[in-house]
């Protein structure tokens, strides 16, 4: 690799966002010709540098260079274009709407323009699509959004491969699989493993590690914005890469406030049910006790939140016996939290109406009443509750949603990534509050995308493909337990 | 089932093929009341209104495109008539600058709501009111002379084929080609589509929004011109009835409020079928006084059984 030139050199590069450090001094080279794999668990900053490659997000600090050049302040995603770096997102960038050659049309306008543009976009996508994807079926005048979700995958992937007279230096795939089938996967692979030794480069990111084994020269290893490890694929394996990503010691072990401070409190395994599967159970099912809390684990989208929101229709669940009522805390606030023109009292008092009521009214002295002493409980940090809910940072907000569920009877309190873009002193008071709250015996469910968080738990659950894999016990579990059943 | 999936392929020839039955649905009817409506001066009265609501309609779709909405057109058409009525014989160049300012303003309401992230109901909501008091203020009541010239372009007798049907045909290919055949027509429907995909590929969507209210404001003052020439007066509430019935003719052609999905043909072709049911309703002896919620009614009717044909299709499609 010696005499091999770097296409794009990241040094120390640093990532802020408002209330999170998503890459932290990030050091990383592509050399020209090669296959980077990057893997890594959710929230390991691996979007974040794909962002930054081209041209969404700035880095904070740190310096990046493309071909051996500075990137220059302005830069940015044309910018990123006309060098050369295209990416390949799971969110598809086509115009559902169009068809197959207006959408080349449309990413390549300076080359496909005046007459006859017609038959070059055709040439140009059909010649990619043929060459990566032999046997794909789709033709030129098919509207994209007519296509299956595999084929305009397809058309995507030819799409950042397609070149008119722009030089095309670096492809970042990511996640390009997940809508291909097994058949077209390979053909991708093999393509990948055709390009090497060439003057351009991708980067493979997917959290199927037999695939990044299969295409890649070297793999980056992340981890809390960090890149943990550089591996050579050829003497890499599953075991290996698990290995640099996760730590083999206790996840409890983390510090004194985790669930082993708990111990006092005695077993809860005779507690009652409040979750209990019914029917005989084929794989496993999910069974909480009263005052348990139970983790959700896995990769984000496997199913958790699909269980969360079952568990919350209680009254229908045909798989499980659930004692309700059910309260649910949002991980997405703005979208289906908050109601975002009341005030910090009335958010907080919407699931109890019929304690804060007189006859069929709501009485203002008695919601008020109710929201000052959540307000105290859990320190909202507000002159007065009659303000508005948006007068809150984001961690304030997610109090008073915790607020608004804690203040309702419900025996089972539903979780879905609720510390989601929380600052971590916010955080802190938020597991010490479910702690509170378990030791008087209410339950919850908790889907967490941080591996820290699984220390407060009982139980954990690892989700994979809409199934749970595996069930680990809270004081045995490693995070190298959860990485194995999650890749 | 070749044939059937040729249909379900070439999305152009599905499109459009709601847009004749609904014109269908209303012009048969007629033809069996009425014969002779069938023949050449026949068809030239009973279309000669389609012409200024078919140009109007045009504008309303190249709003509804990109997913935002005029609803000042009819304001704006009813100006346009005031304006060819009154000042085009008396102050022709005063009269052209304001033309010249209304395209402007178009212009300047599309990059505005880019830049302010602003919504099109609002503004256009709001220039209704600018373009109605623009309009009284040039002609206080009903009346006016409009130039001949126009009046002469509009009662046109081509051979062969009256003058609206060959227009509306005309109007039809030249907005067809404009949308899917030239590079403004493909990004405009991709930003309907998809504007992040558009923006990426670095186009300006600021200059394109304007680009989209400036294709508005033009036919809409063709409508307005139109308009005049045919009903040779101007009055400011004219067509305050065009902005509902624009909106209405897109959507029987196949567009939607969402944006991306639009048909220059099924335009025109909804246009024409708001034209006439008025006419058939009054064919029917129904009173003035029902009208206009009869008009309502079959346009529910009409949009209900075209949502339920889209759904089970995009149902079949999967």
């Amino acid at each position: 690799m010696g005499e091999t030139r770097a296409i794009v050199e990241l040094k120390d590069v640093e990532k802020f966002f408002i209330h999170s450090h998503a890459l932290n001094n990030l050091s990383l080279a592509i050399y020209e010709g090669e296959t980077l794999g990057i893997v890594g668990h959710n929230g390991a900053g691996k979007s974040t540098l794909v962002n930054i490659l081209t041209g969404t997000y700035h880095a904070s600090s740190g310096s990046i260079r493309i071909d051996g050049v500075p990137l220059r302040p302005d830069y940015d995603v044309q910018a990123a274009n006309r060098l050369g770096l295209r990416a390949v997102f799971q969110e598809l960038s086509l115009c559902p709407n169009l068809s197959v050659v207006e959408n080349m049309k449309v990413f390549h306008p300076a080359a496909l323009r005046g007459f006859g543009w017609v038959k070059k976009a055709e040439r140009l996508i059909m010649g990619t699509m043929d060459r990566i994807f032999p046997g794909h079926g789709i033709r030129p005048m098919d509207v994209v959004g007519n296509l299956s979700l595999g084929q305009r995958q397809i058309v995507e992937i030819a799409k950042a491969f397609s070149t008119t007279e722009n030089i095309l230096r670096l492809v970042i795939l990511d996640e390009p699989t997940s809508a291909l089938d097994h058949r077209t996967s390979h053909q991708l692979i093999d393509y990948i493993n055709s390009l090497r030794g060439g003057t351009m480069s991708v980067i493979f990111i997917s959290h199927l590690l037999d695939e990044v084994l299969a295409c890649t020269t070297r793999i980056a290893v992340m981890k809390d914005g960090v890149n943990v490890g550089l591996l050579s694929t050829p003497t890499a394996s599953r075991r290996t890469i698990i290995e640099s990503m996760g730590e083999a010691k206790l996840i409890k072990d983390g510090g004194s406030q985790g669930r082993g401070a708990r111990a006092g409190d005695g077993d809860r395994a005779g507690a009652p049910f409040v979750i209990e599967p019914t029917g005989r159970a084929d794989g496993i099912r999910v069974q909480v006790r009263e005052g348990e809390v139970i983790g959700l684990a896995g990769l984000a989208g496997h199913g958790q939140t699909e269980l969360l929101r079952r568990l919350f229709d209680y009254r229908n669940s045909r798989e499980y016996r659930i004692k309700g009522p059910t309260t649910f805390i949002p991980g997405d606030r703005q979208s289906d939290g908050i109601f975002p023109v009341w005030s910090i009292a009335k958010n907080m008092t919407v699931q109890v109406y019929d304690r804060v009521r007189k006859l069929l009214l709501i009485d203002p002295g008695k919601e008020r009443a109710v929201a000052d002493k959540w307000k105290a409980a859990i320190e909202i940090r507000t002159d007065s509750v009659a303000r508005g809910i948006l007068s809150l940072s984001g961690g304030n907000q997610q109090k008073v949603l915790f607020a608004r569920c804690l203040a309702s009877s419900s025996p089972l309190v539903l979780m879905d990534d609720p510390t989601r873009g929380v600052d971590v002193g916010t955080k802190e008071e938020i597991y010490k509050l479910i702690m509170e709250e378990s030791r008087k015996g209410r339950s919850f469910v908790w889907y967490t995308t941080e591996m820290s968080e699984l220390k407060y738990c009982d139980r954990i659950y690892v989700f994979k493909s809409g199934e749970i894999l595996a069930e680990l016990a809270g004081d045995k579990a490693t995070e190298e337990d959860i990485l194995k059943s999650s890749f | 089932m070749s044939a059937f999936s040729a249909i379900r392929r070439g999305s152009s020839l599905q499109v459009i093929l709601l847009p004749v039955l609904s014109a269908l649905v209303v012009f048969i009817p007629l033809a069996l009341l009425r014969p002779i409506v069938l023949g050449y001066t026949g068809l030239q009265l009973l279309l000669n209104m389609a012409i200024p609501l078919s140009l109007a309609t045009l504008g309303q779709m190249f709003a509804m495109s990109i997913g935002e909405i005029d609803f000042s057109i009819g304001n704006l058409v009813g100006l346009v008539t005031c304006i060819a009525g009154t000042m085009i014989p008396t102050r022709p160049g005063l009269a052209f600058l304001l033309l010249a300012g209304i395209l402007g303003a178009y212009v300047l309401i599309g990059a505005l709501l880019y830049w302010r992230k602003l919504s099109s109901i609002v503004i256009t909501i709001g220039m209704s009111f600018v373009w109605t008091g623009l309009a009284v203020t040039i002609q206080p009541t009903p009346g006016g002379d409009v130039p001949a010239i126009v009046q002469k372009a509009v009662s046109l007798a081509p051979p062969a084929l009256p003058l609206p049907v060959l227009f509306l045909v005309v109007l039809a290919v030249l907005g067809h080609i404009l949308l899917f055949k030239t590079n403004f027509g493909i990004l405009v429907r991709g930003v309907g589509g998809n504007m992040k995909a558009i923006a990426q590929s670095g186009h300006s969507i600021a200059a394109l929004q304007a680009a989209v209210f400036g294709a508005v404001g033009l036919f809409g003052i063709l409508a307005g011109t139109a308009l005049a020439g045919i009903t040779t007066s101007a009055d400011a509430n004219m067509a305050s009835n065009y902005t509902l019935l624009s909106v209405a003719g897109v959507m029987l052609g196949g567009g939607s409020f969402s944006g991306g999905n639009v048909s220059a043909a099924g335009a025109v072709l909804g246009a024409c079928a708001m034209t006439l049911v008025g006419t058939l309703l009054t064919f029917l002896k129904i009173s003035p006084d029902w009208q206009v919620g009869s008009q309502g009614l079959i346009l529910l009717l009409v949009l209900f059984l075209n949502g339920m044909v889209k759904s089970a299709r995009e149902a079949k499609n999967g």
